[in-house]
């Protein structure tokens, strides 16, 4: 614009009108008025917080409530408030531009990447960034195909089962592998090219172990640029894994005693120490509590006698031993 | 329902603009409450100098669009207090509207040996420009040195949307008439 500014300061654009009609200033001076009330009337308008949608900060507190991942949870608060913000400032009639949220995410197995997966798929619906929110999970094997023409095909229904929610790729690395004619490089290009096509339509999550998805991302570099979210899943530390285990033991109704509470973590520091299969992931302590209920069952069973509520919820010590 | 206001300075052909886009969108009716508004100026014309909102109603008969005349807008202040009211309440109608019809006389500018849009007429551009939709109507394009107005119009300001009409032949109205079947719709 620029053409003409006689705006001076601003008042309400009624007191404008009356000047005018008093005679007190020109049409022009009055218009310039009005356009600079209006604009500061529009730069004073509070955008209400309870607008916020109470579905998405019930989902937060769902993804708060997780233990561990305190750098994911901050990403995700700081995805969530630039969703919200965008929005009030669409309301504002400001400039709000669509931002990419495909993400990548890096940690080993267990650590939480698909469950955070899930919780942003909802997340993202009730923000209406995605229309369905659904999260379908797929590796290597489901896109890649035997024949020319079979991998772009079974990747282009993959994303279209996706579209409205979210696209995981677990182990995404593994579509680099193999040689130079191998078909995973036919399905990085479908899923670029679906990015292009179906903008804003899907979210895509590339999942992996951390080095690994660091040299395949280093070696496609057309991805990266497409993918701005980096998340990072660190193993659990012994006192989250052992938080992990109160957490499926209260679910499951079982508690345990201080001695089997002990016994539980020097097992999970052991675990850690020299790195065990599985070792610092949440599938560890999954195993481990499935596998104490059972110890805890065969030794009630061995007690030929009527047992007490408590004795059914109690694991001990023992039960948390390693098998012969 | 939305309502469509149309400004402009003196002569430019608001009041007969309304009148064939009115006769051209059909199914109309001047609602019964007429706008408060006596402009001494225009009363020998008109007789009544009352401006009259026209209501536009689609198939069903139901209102989509308020199309609203305004008295025009003068650079100076008027001596006479009516005609002082009536530049209000064309104000506050512009205030309210979410469509703006500037009307600009593109015979006029084309006279002209350098066209220099009048500071009245930049600063109803810049608050039009502030409302959902702002149109630039350049009026009289059938008339002598129209077509060099509304090439000068144009380049004036490149980017607005502007819309060449013509009353005696009912050029320009249907573009007007599609733009208002978008907007007002909404």
């Amino acid at each position: 614009m620029g053409e003409s500014t006689d705006a001076g300061t601003s008042q309400p654009s009624h007191d404008v009108i009356r000047w005018l009609e008093a005679g007190r200033i020109p049409a022009h001076q009055a218009l310039a008025r009005m356009r600079a009330a209006d604009e500061q009337a529009r730069a004073r308008r509070t955008i209400p917080l309870e607008d916020r949608t109470p579905a998405a900060a019930r989902i937060v507190a769902e993804l708060d409530q997780l233990v561990g991942l305190q750098a994911v949870k901050r990403q995700v608060h700081e995805i969530w408030a630039l969703v919200e913000v965008q929005r009030l400032r669409q309301r504002a009639e400001l400039a709000s531009e669509p931002h990419t949220l495909h993400m990548v995410f890096s940690g080993a197995p267990g650590t939480g990447k698909t469950t955070v997966a899930r919780i942003l798929g909802r997340l993202f619906r009730v923000l209406e960034v995605l229309p369905k929110g659904q999260l379908v999970e797929v590796e290597r094997a489901d896109l890649v195909g035997e024949y020319i023409g079979h991998t772009a095909h079974r990747t282009r229904e993959a994303v279209r089962r996706a579209l409205g929610g979210v696209l995981f790729v677990d182990e995404a690395y593994a579509l680099a592998r193999g040689s130079d004619k191998d078909f995973g490089r036919e399905a990085i290009d479908t899923l670029v090219k679906a990015m292009e096509d179906h903008k804003s339509e899907f979210l895509l999550i590339l999942a992996g172990y951390p080095q690994e998805m660091t040299a395949f991302l280093h070696a496609n570099p057309g991805l990266v640029s497409r993918l701005p979210i980096h998340l990072n899943f660190p193993n659990y530390t012994t006192l989250e894994l052992l938080q992990i285990a109160d957490t499926m033991l209260a679910e499951r109704e079982y508690r345990m005693t201080a001695e089997g509470r002990e016994s539980l973590l020097q097992k999970l520091g052991h675990s850690i120490q020299f790195g065990a299969g599985g070792a610092g992931n949440g599938r560890l302590v999954r195993n481990l509590v499935e596998r104490a209920t059972r110890r805890q069952a065969v030794r009630l069973m061995r007690q030929q006698r009527e047992l007490t509520r408590t004795e059914l919820m109690t694991l001990e010590s023992s039960d948390w031993e390693q098998d012969g | 329902m939305r309502d469509a206001v149309v400004v402009g300075r003196p002569r430019v052909g608001k009041t007969r603009f309304v009148e064939a886009l009115s006769s051209y969108l059909g199914r109309v009716e001047t609602s019964s409450a007429s706008l408060p508004v006596e402009d001494p100026l225009r009363r020998g014309r008109r007789g009544d100098g009352v401006l009259s909102p026209v209501t536009v109603r689609d198939r069903r008969g139901r209102p989509w669009l308020r199309l609203v005349d305004t008295a025009a807008l003068r650079d100076e202040i008027p001596d006479h207090a009516e005609t002082r009211r009536a530049m209000a309440v064309s104000l506050a109608r512009l205030q309210e509207a979410a469509i703006v019809f500037h009307l600009l006389d593109a015979a006029q500018a084309g006279r002209l040996s350098g066209y220099r849009p009048p500071l009245l007429d930049l600063e109803m551009r810049a608050y039009g420009l502030t409302r959902p939709l702002y149109v630039i109507i350049a009026t009289k394009s059938d008339m002598p040195a129209a077509a060099e107005g509304v090439r000068r119009i144009r380049t004036r300001f490149p980017e607005d949307l502007l819309i060449a009409v013509s009353l005696p032949n009912r050029r320009g109205l249907r573009e007007v008439r599609r733009l208002l079947l978008v907007h007002a719709a909404r």
